[in-house]
Parts: structure tokens; C-alpha cells; sequence
């Protein structure tokens, strides 16, 4: 008996890992990447990270600066 | 002082302002309107600052209001003007070294030939990577619709780059404005 409920935790083990698999616990979760890259999509990374990567303008900083002030 | 930002309010939002000004120029194309379109986001967000919760994304949330600022101001035709494409290739493709710079300007035309919500979803998904919840958020549409625009978008992209049929030279703003109309109407409030 006891190596048969022994064998029984095992199954069970064993299905609720199938289970989990088949189950991901974030089931809301999307995949972001499912299909392959396309060969352009680092190229649209690029074109967004070189904008990232430019200094600020001088407008921007200065109304940066001035939102503090601007308290109404 | 419940008017007084946390100083992690103005903190956030001064790192994430590279990325409105690159999601801005994605949008329209043009680097001035982009910053006009940062600074007025930037304003609105200062104005709204109480209604940020504290630990969401400063991103998605300042995202959200520059995505309903400008289609707020092209509709009141502020930010009307030619798109120019050459200058919008010479803005978008710094000097890259040997990071084939042809590419990136046939992208970012081709970029601007896609109806306006998937250039949208491709910038939030593709360049900003956001998840497709957070896209949907931003975009005020349902989950299945962001990765619909997102497919069709990759694929026309593809189609275009790969068979050479990129869009002609002329003929950007128009085309853009009539896109509009089917983008999800800004959110109120």
C-alpha cells in the first residue's frame, strides 16, 4: 500500500506538471515575439533608439526646468 | 500641498522623454511637429500629475497622452504642413557609420506609407517595445485589434521592403489625415 500511494503522489506529481505545461501561469499573458523577425526589425529599432539617443533640445530642457515653477 | 509632485513624478518624466520624442517622430514623421507634439505631452502630463499612480509606467502613461495629443491637434489642423520626406530621411537617418543607412530610409518611408494605426502599432510593439497589452492600453483598442494592425503591418512592411515597391516620393500628409479617421478617437479626460 504504501508503495502504491507512493506511485499515486508520483502520478499526481506528474500530471500537474503536465498540466502546468500545458497551462503557462500567465494565460493572459501575450507572446511578444511568436513569429521570426523580420529582416527589417531591428532597422525599426534602430530608427526609434538613434531619436532615444540624441541630446535634448533646448525647449525641452527649458520647459523641463520651468514645470517646477509653474505651480499653479 | 497635494498639488506638489513627488520628486519621482518629475524624475520619471524627465527619462522618459527620449521616447515620446522618438514615438512622436514615428507618428508624424516630421522631427519639428515632433517636439512641438513632446512639449505639448509634457504639459498636459504636469497638468495631470495627480492622476499618475505611482509605480505604473511613467511610459505607457505619458505614451497614452501623446498618442490623444496628436490626434487631438491634427484634427484641429494645427500641425497641417507638407510632410517632407527628404527632410524626414535626413532627420531619421543620422550618419549610422556602417549600419546601412539605405535601409533605414527606406524603412522610415515606408514607414510612413502605412495606414497611420499600424504605423502606430508597429512603433509601440516593434520599436518601443511594449507588450501587446500595454499597446492596446495606449491605443485604446482591444487586444486582438493591436495584434491584427501589428501582423498587417509587419506584412506590408515586409512586402514593400522586400519587393522593392516602396511608396513614391511625393504625398504624405493628406493620405495621413484621411488614415485618421479610423484611429480610435482619443480617450476623454
Amino acid at each position: 500500500m504504501a508503495v502504491n500511494s507512493e506511485h499515486n503522489q508520483e502520478d499526481q506529481a506528474r500530471n500537474h506538471r503536465n498540466t502546468a505545461t500545458e497551462h503557462p501561469i500567465t494565460p493572459d499573458a501575450s507572446p511578444v515575439e511568436t513569429e521570426p523577425a523580420p529582416p527589417w526589425a531591428s532597422a525599426l529599432r534602430d530608427l526609434y533608439q538613434q531619436v532615444v539617443e540624441e541630446p535634448l533640445p533646448d525647449a525641452l530642457a527649458d520647459l523641463l526646468a520651468r514645470l517646477d515653477r509653474e505651480d499653479e | 500641498m497635494s498639488h506638489t509632485a513627488p520628486p519621482d513624478f518629475k524624475r520619471e518624466l524627465t527619462q522618459v522623454v527620449p521616447h515620446l520624442r522618438a514615438f512622436a517622430r514615428g507618428l508624424c514623421g516630421r522631427a519639428d511637429m515632433a517636439d512641438d507634439l513632446v512639449q505639448e505631452t509634457l504639459l498636459r502630463a504636469w497638468a495631470a500629475r495627480d492622476r499618475f499612480l505611482a509605480g505604473t509606467s511613467m511610459r505607457a502613461w505619458t505614451f497614452t497622452i501623446l498618442r490623444n495629443t496628436y490626434l487631438t491637434e491634427l484634427r484641429r489642423n494645427r500641425f497641417r504642413g507638407d510632410y517632407d520626406e527628404a527632410q524626414a530621411e535626413r532627420i531619421l537617418v543620422e550618419p549610422a557609420g556602417q549600419e546601412a543607412p539605405l535601409h533605414l530610409a527606406d524603412l522610415s518611408r515606408a514607414l510612413m506609407a502605412l495606414p497611420a494605426e499600424r504605423r502606430e502599432a508597429l512603433l509601440l510593439v516593434g520599436a518601443g517595445g511594449f507588450s501587446y497589452e500595454e499597446a492596446a492600453a495606449i491605443s485604446g483598442c482591444a487586444l486582438g485589434t493591436i495584434k491584427s494592425r501589428v501582423g498587417r503591418g509587419r506584412a506590408q512592411l515586409t512586402a514593400m521592403i522586400e519587393e522593392g515597391r516602396l511608396p513614391r516620393r511625393r504625398g504624405g500628409t493628406e493620405d495621413i489625415i484621411t488614415q485618421l479617421g479610423r484611429l480610435t478617437p482619443p480617450r476623454k479626460g
